[in-house]
Protein backbone atom coordinates (compact mmCIF):
# COMPACT_ATOMS: atom_id res chain seq x y z
CA UNK A 1 0.00 0.00 0.00
CA UNK A 2 2.99 2.35 0.41
CA UNK A 3 3.48 2.55 -3.34
CA UNK A 4 -0.20 3.32 -3.76
CA UNK A 5 -0.21 6.03 -1.10
CA UNK A 6 2.87 7.56 -2.73
CA UNK A 7 1.11 7.54 -6.09
CA UNK A 8 -1.98 9.15 -4.60
CA UNK A 9 0.18 11.84 -3.01
CA UNK A 10 1.95 12.50 -6.31
CA UNK A 11 -1.34 12.75 -8.17
CA UNK A 12 -2.66 15.24 -5.63
CA UNK A 13 0.11 17.66 -6.63
CA UNK A 14 -1.21 17.89 -10.19
CA UNK A 15 -2.89 21.23 -10.79
CA UNK A 16 -2.66 21.87 -14.52
CA UNK A 17 -3.83 25.39 -15.38
CA UNK A 18 -6.49 25.53 -18.08
CA UNK A 19 -4.92 26.51 -21.40
CA UNK A 20 -6.17 29.38 -23.53
CA UNK A 21 -7.75 26.98 -26.00
CA UNK A 22 -9.79 25.21 -23.32
CA UNK A 23 -10.88 28.54 -21.81
CA UNK A 24 -11.97 29.73 -25.26
CA UNK A 25 -13.97 26.54 -25.85
CA UNK A 26 -15.66 26.76 -22.46
CA UNK A 27 -16.59 30.44 -22.89
CA UNK A 28 -17.83 29.82 -26.43
CA UNK A 29 -20.12 27.11 -25.05
CA UNK A 30 -21.27 29.50 -22.34
CA UNK A 31 -22.10 32.20 -24.87
CA UNK A 32 -23.97 29.73 -27.08
CA UNK A 33 -26.01 28.36 -24.17
CA UNK A 34 -26.70 31.61 -22.35
CA UNK A 35 -30.36 32.59 -22.21
CA UNK A 36 -31.13 36.18 -23.25
CA UNK A 37 -31.66 38.88 -20.62
CA UNK A 38 -35.00 38.56 -18.88
CA UNK A 39 -37.52 40.87 -20.62
CA UNK A 40 -40.57 41.88 -18.56
CA UNK A 41 -43.88 41.02 -20.20
CA UNK A 42 -45.68 44.03 -21.71
CA UNK A 43 -48.82 45.09 -19.93
CA UNK A 44 -51.83 44.30 -22.06
CA UNK A 45 -54.10 47.34 -22.11
CA UNK A 46 -56.36 46.56 -25.04
CA UNK A 47 -59.81 44.92 -24.96
CA UNK A 48 -60.85 42.57 -22.20
CA UNK A 49 -57.35 41.30 -21.47
CA UNK A 50 -57.47 42.40 -17.84
CA UNK A 51 -60.82 40.61 -17.33
CA UNK A 52 -59.50 37.50 -19.05
CA UNK A 53 -56.46 37.48 -16.73
CA UNK A 54 -58.68 38.05 -13.70
CA UNK A 55 -61.02 35.17 -14.49
CA UNK A 56 -58.41 32.74 -15.70
CA UNK A 57 -58.42 32.85 -19.48
CA UNK A 58 -60.83 32.48 -22.34
CA UNK A 59 -62.56 29.24 -21.23
CA UNK A 60 -63.62 30.80 -17.94
CA UNK A 61 -64.61 34.05 -19.63
CA UNK A 62 -66.88 32.33 -22.20
CA UNK A 63 -68.49 30.34 -19.37
CA UNK A 64 -69.31 33.56 -17.53
CA UNK A 65 -70.77 35.13 -20.69
CA UNK A 66 -72.90 32.03 -21.41
CA UNK A 67 -74.24 31.97 -17.85
CA UNK A 68 -75.12 35.67 -18.09
CA UNK A 69 -76.99 35.23 -21.37
CA UNK A 70 -78.88 32.22 -20.00
CA UNK A 71 -79.93 34.22 -16.94
CA UNK A 72 -81.10 37.10 -19.11
CA UNK A 73 -83.17 34.75 -21.28
CA UNK A 74 -84.78 33.00 -18.30
CA UNK A 75 -85.64 36.39 -16.84
CA UNK A 76 -87.23 37.67 -20.06
CA UNK A 77 -89.14 34.52 -20.97
CA UNK A 78 -89.33 32.13 -18.03
CA UNK A 79 -90.09 28.56 -19.07
CA UNK A 80 -93.29 27.01 -17.77
CA UNK A 81 -92.93 25.81 -14.20
CA UNK A 82 -90.17 28.22 -13.17
CA UNK A 83 -92.57 30.49 -11.31
CA UNK A 84 -94.18 27.49 -9.56
CA UNK A 85 -90.76 26.16 -8.68
CA UNK A 86 -89.71 29.53 -7.28
CA UNK A 87 -92.85 29.63 -5.16
CA UNK A 88 -92.12 26.18 -3.79
CA UNK A 89 -88.52 27.04 -3.00
CA UNK A 90 -89.16 30.46 -1.45
CA UNK A 91 -92.40 29.41 0.18
CA UNK A 92 -94.63 32.35 -0.65
CA UNK A 93 -95.07 34.78 -3.48
CA UNK A 94 -95.76 38.41 -2.84
CA UNK A 95 -96.88 41.09 -5.18
CA UNK A 96 -95.53 44.52 -4.57
CA UNK A 97 -97.25 47.48 -6.15
CA UNK A 98 -95.08 50.50 -6.45
CA UNK A 99 -97.82 52.75 -7.73
CA UNK A 100 -100.99 52.26 -5.62
CA UNK A 101 -104.21 53.13 -7.38
CA UNK A 102 -104.87 56.12 -5.13
CA UNK A 103 -101.59 57.68 -6.11
CA UNK A 104 -102.08 56.92 -9.74
CA UNK A 105 -105.33 58.86 -9.77
CA UNK A 106 -103.41 61.99 -8.76
CA UNK A 107 -101.70 61.99 -12.10
CA UNK A 108 -104.78 61.23 -14.13
CA UNK A 109 -105.86 63.89 -16.53
CA UNK A 110 -109.15 65.32 -15.18
CA UNK A 111 -110.24 66.11 -18.69
CA UNK A 112 -110.05 62.45 -19.57
CA UNK A 113 -113.38 60.68 -19.49
CA UNK B 1 -7.51 35.19 -25.50
CA UNK B 2 -7.50 37.45 -22.48
CA UNK B 3 -6.87 35.75 -19.14
CA UNK B 4 -9.84 34.85 -17.02
CA UNK B 5 -10.69 37.53 -14.45
CA UNK B 6 -10.52 36.71 -10.77
CA UNK B 7 -14.04 36.73 -9.31
CA UNK B 8 -14.77 38.49 -6.05
CA UNK B 9 -14.61 35.88 -3.30
CA UNK B 10 -17.75 37.14 -1.62
CA UNK B 11 -20.02 36.17 -4.50
CA UNK B 12 -21.19 32.54 -4.20
CA UNK B 13 -20.84 30.24 -7.20
CA UNK B 14 -24.60 29.74 -7.33
CA UNK B 15 -25.18 33.51 -7.49
CA UNK B 16 -22.82 33.74 -10.46
CA UNK B 17 -24.63 30.86 -12.12
CA UNK B 18 -28.00 32.57 -11.66
CA UNK B 19 -26.52 35.83 -12.98
CA UNK B 20 -25.34 33.89 -16.03
CA UNK B 21 -28.81 32.43 -16.52
CA UNK B 22 -30.25 35.95 -16.31
CA UNK B 23 -28.07 37.06 -19.19
CA UNK B 24 -25.16 38.70 -17.34
CA UNK B 25 -22.39 38.59 -19.97
CA UNK B 26 -19.56 38.66 -17.42
CA UNK B 27 -20.86 35.92 -15.11
CA UNK B 28 -19.62 33.00 -17.23
CA UNK B 29 -16.06 34.34 -17.27
CA UNK B 30 -16.09 34.88 -13.52
CA UNK B 31 -17.52 31.45 -12.77
CA UNK B 32 -15.19 29.68 -15.20
CA UNK B 33 -12.22 31.43 -13.61
CA UNK B 34 -13.25 30.01 -10.27
CA UNK B 35 -14.27 26.44 -11.09
CA UNK B 36 -12.57 25.43 -14.33
CA UNK B 37 -9.09 24.86 -12.79
CA UNK B 38 -10.66 22.57 -10.18
CA UNK B 39 -12.69 20.71 -12.80
CA UNK B 40 -9.67 20.22 -15.05
CA UNK B 41 -7.54 19.16 -12.08
CA UNK B 42 -10.03 16.48 -11.01
CA UNK B 43 -10.29 15.12 -14.55
CA UNK B 44 -6.50 15.14 -15.00
CA UNK B 45 -5.83 13.31 -11.74
CA UNK B 46 -8.34 10.63 -12.62
CA UNK B 47 -7.57 10.18 -16.32
CA UNK B 48 -3.86 11.09 -16.57
CA UNK B 49 -4.45 12.19 -20.14
CA UNK B 50 -4.42 15.89 -20.93
CA UNK B 51 -6.65 15.78 -24.03
CA UNK B 52 -9.23 13.54 -22.38
CA UNK B 53 -9.20 15.66 -19.23
CA UNK B 54 -9.81 18.82 -21.25
CA UNK B 55 -12.70 17.19 -23.10
CA UNK B 56 -14.24 16.13 -19.78
CA UNK B 57 -13.75 19.61 -18.32
CA UNK B 58 -15.43 21.22 -21.32
CA UNK B 59 -18.33 18.74 -21.18
CA UNK B 60 -18.82 19.28 -17.43
CA UNK B 61 -18.88 23.05 -17.90
CA UNK B 62 -21.29 22.69 -20.82
CA UNK B 63 -23.66 20.75 -18.58
CA UNK B 64 -23.34 23.50 -15.98
CA UNK B 65 -24.31 26.19 -18.53
CA UNK B 66 -27.26 24.09 -19.62
CA UNK B 67 -28.60 23.52 -16.14
CA UNK B 68 -28.17 27.19 -15.14
CA UNK B 69 -31.75 28.32 -15.96
CA UNK B 70 -33.14 25.55 -13.71
CA UNK B 71 -30.59 25.94 -10.90
CA UNK B 72 -32.20 26.32 -7.48
CA UNK B 73 -30.04 28.23 -5.07
CA UNK B 74 -29.64 26.57 -1.71
CA UNK B 75 -30.44 23.04 -2.91
CA UNK B 76 -26.93 22.08 -3.99
CA UNK B 77 -23.45 23.54 -4.12
CA UNK B 78 -22.07 24.15 -7.59
CA UNK B 79 -18.78 22.52 -6.58
CA UNK B 80 -20.55 19.42 -5.23
CA UNK B 81 -22.54 19.14 -8.45
CA UNK B 82 -19.36 19.51 -10.53
CA UNK B 83 -17.47 16.90 -8.50
CA UNK B 84 -20.29 14.44 -9.24
CA UNK B 85 -20.49 15.28 -12.95
CA UNK B 86 -16.73 15.10 -13.48
CA UNK B 87 -16.49 11.80 -11.57
CA UNK B 88 -19.25 10.34 -13.74
CA UNK B 89 -17.72 11.60 -16.97
CA UNK B 90 -14.31 10.25 -15.97
CA UNK B 91 -15.60 6.78 -15.13
CA UNK B 92 -17.37 6.78 -18.51
CA UNK B 93 -14.01 7.54 -20.14
CA UNK B 94 -12.23 4.89 -18.09
CA UNK B 95 -14.84 2.31 -19.05
CA UNK B 96 -14.37 3.22 -22.72
CA UNK B 97 -10.58 3.04 -22.32
CA UNK B 98 -10.87 -0.42 -20.81
CA UNK B 99 -13.24 -1.56 -23.58
CA UNK B 100 -11.08 -0.24 -26.41
CA UNK B 101 -7.87 -1.42 -24.77
CA UNK B 102 -5.98 1.89 -24.96
CA UNK B 103 -3.13 1.06 -22.60
CA UNK B 104 -0.02 2.61 -21.23
CA UNK B 105 2.18 1.69 -24.17
CA UNK B 106 -0.13 3.52 -26.56
CA UNK B 107 0.18 6.86 -24.85
CA UNK B 108 2.36 9.24 -26.82
CA UNK B 109 3.08 11.85 -24.16
CA UNK B 110 2.95 11.83 -20.39
CA UNK B 111 0.77 14.43 -18.66
CA UNK B 112 3.48 15.59 -16.34
CA UNK B 113 6.55 16.54 -18.33
CA UNK B 114 8.83 17.57 -15.50
CA UNK B 115 12.49 18.25 -16.14
CA UNK B 116 14.74 15.29 -15.47
CA UNK B 117 13.25 13.26 -18.24
CA UNK B 118 13.69 9.69 -16.99
CA UNK B 119 12.26 10.26 -13.52
CA UNK B 120 9.46 12.35 -15.00
CA UNK B 121 8.55 9.70 -17.52
CA UNK B 122 8.55 7.03 -14.85
CA UNK B 123 6.29 9.11 -12.61
CA UNK B 124 3.95 9.74 -15.51
CA UNK B 125 3.89 6.04 -16.35
CA UNK B 126 3.04 5.13 -12.78
CA UNK B 127 0.26 7.72 -12.60
CA UNK B 128 -1.13 6.44 -15.86
CA UNK B 129 -0.98 2.90 -14.49
CA UNK B 130 -2.97 4.13 -11.50
CA UNK B 131 -5.57 5.59 -13.83
CA UNK B 132 -5.72 2.37 -15.85
CA UNK B 133 -6.11 0.42 -12.63
CA UNK B 134 -9.05 2.67 -11.66
CA UNK B 135 -10.65 1.57 -14.94
CA UNK B 136 -10.58 -2.01 -13.65
CA UNK B 137 -12.71 -1.17 -10.61
CA UNK B 138 -16.50 -1.06 -10.45
CA UNK B 139 -17.57 2.52 -11.22
CA UNK B 140 -18.74 3.46 -7.73
CA UNK B 141 -15.57 2.11 -6.17
CA UNK B 142 -13.43 4.03 -8.66
CA UNK B 143 -15.35 7.25 -7.95
CA UNK B 144 -15.14 6.87 -4.19
CA UNK B 145 -11.41 6.08 -4.27
CA UNK B 146 -10.69 8.99 -6.61
CA UNK B 147 -12.67 11.47 -4.52
CA UNK B 148 -11.03 10.26 -1.31
CA UNK B 149 -7.43 9.75 -2.36
CA UNK B 150 -6.98 11.93 -5.47
CA UNK B 151 -9.16 14.87 -4.40
CA UNK B 152 -8.52 14.49 -0.66
CA UNK B 153 -12.20 14.86 0.27
CA UNK B 154 -13.64 13.62 3.54
CA UNK B 155 -16.08 10.71 3.74
CA UNK B 156 -19.06 12.97 4.60
CA UNK B 157 -18.22 15.22 1.61
CA UNK B 158 -18.03 12.20 -0.69
CA UNK B 159 -21.28 10.89 0.77
CA UNK B 160 -23.05 14.10 -0.33
CA UNK B 161 -21.47 14.00 -3.78
CA UNK B 162 -22.33 10.34 -4.36
CA UNK B 163 -25.64 10.52 -2.51
CA UNK B 164 -24.82 7.59 -0.23
CA UNK B 165 -24.08 7.20 3.48
CA UNK B 166 -20.60 7.88 4.93
CA UNK B 167 -20.40 4.23 5.93
CA UNK B 168 -21.01 3.18 2.35
CA UNK B 169 -18.24 5.55 1.27
CA UNK B 170 -15.90 3.97 3.80
CA UNK B 171 -16.72 0.52 2.49
CA UNK B 172 -16.30 1.53 -1.17
CA UNK B 173 -12.96 3.25 -0.61
CA UNK B 174 -11.54 0.40 1.48
CA UNK B 175 -12.47 -2.25 -1.07
CA UNK B 176 -11.39 -0.04 -3.96
CA UNK B 177 -8.01 0.70 -2.46
CA UNK B 178 -7.32 -2.97 -1.78
CA UNK B 179 -8.26 -3.85 -5.36
CA UNK B 180 -6.04 -1.08 -6.74
CA UNK B 181 -3.09 -2.29 -4.68
CA UNK B 182 -3.58 -5.82 -5.99
CA UNK B 183 -3.76 -4.64 -9.61
CA UNK B 184 -0.65 -2.45 -9.32
CA UNK B 185 1.27 -5.17 -7.46
CA UNK B 186 1.10 -7.23 -10.62
CA UNK B 187 2.79 -4.42 -12.54
CA UNK B 188 5.64 -3.58 -10.20
CA UNK B 189 8.33 -4.68 -12.65
CA UNK B 190 6.80 -2.83 -15.57
CA UNK B 191 6.56 0.34 -13.52
CA UNK B 192 10.15 0.13 -12.27
CA UNK B 193 9.35 -0.16 -8.58
CA UNK B 194 12.00 -2.82 -8.09
CA UNK B 195 14.62 -0.57 -9.71
CA UNK B 196 14.30 2.31 -7.27
CA UNK B 197 14.08 0.31 -4.07
CA UNK B 198 10.42 0.95 -3.28
CA UNK B 199 8.98 -1.34 -0.70
CA UNK B 200 5.93 -3.43 -1.23
CA UNK B 201 2.83 -2.25 0.60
Amino acid sequence: MDDLDTLFATARTQFPPPGDDLVARVLADAAAQQPGPAIPRRHRSRGAGWLQDLLGGWPALTGVIAAGLAGLWIGAAPPAGVEGLAAELVGTTQTVTFLPETDVTLFEDPTDG
Amino acid sequence: MSPLPQPPDAMPDAALLVAYANGDPEAARLLAARVLPRVLGQATRMLQDRAEAEDVAQEAMLRLWRIAPDWRQGEAQVTTWLFRVVANLCTDRLRRRKRTGVGLDQIAEPVDQTPGAAAGLQTAARLRALSDALAELPERQAQAVALRHLEGLSNPEIAVIMDISPRAVESLTARGKRALAAILAGRRDALGYDDDGSTDG
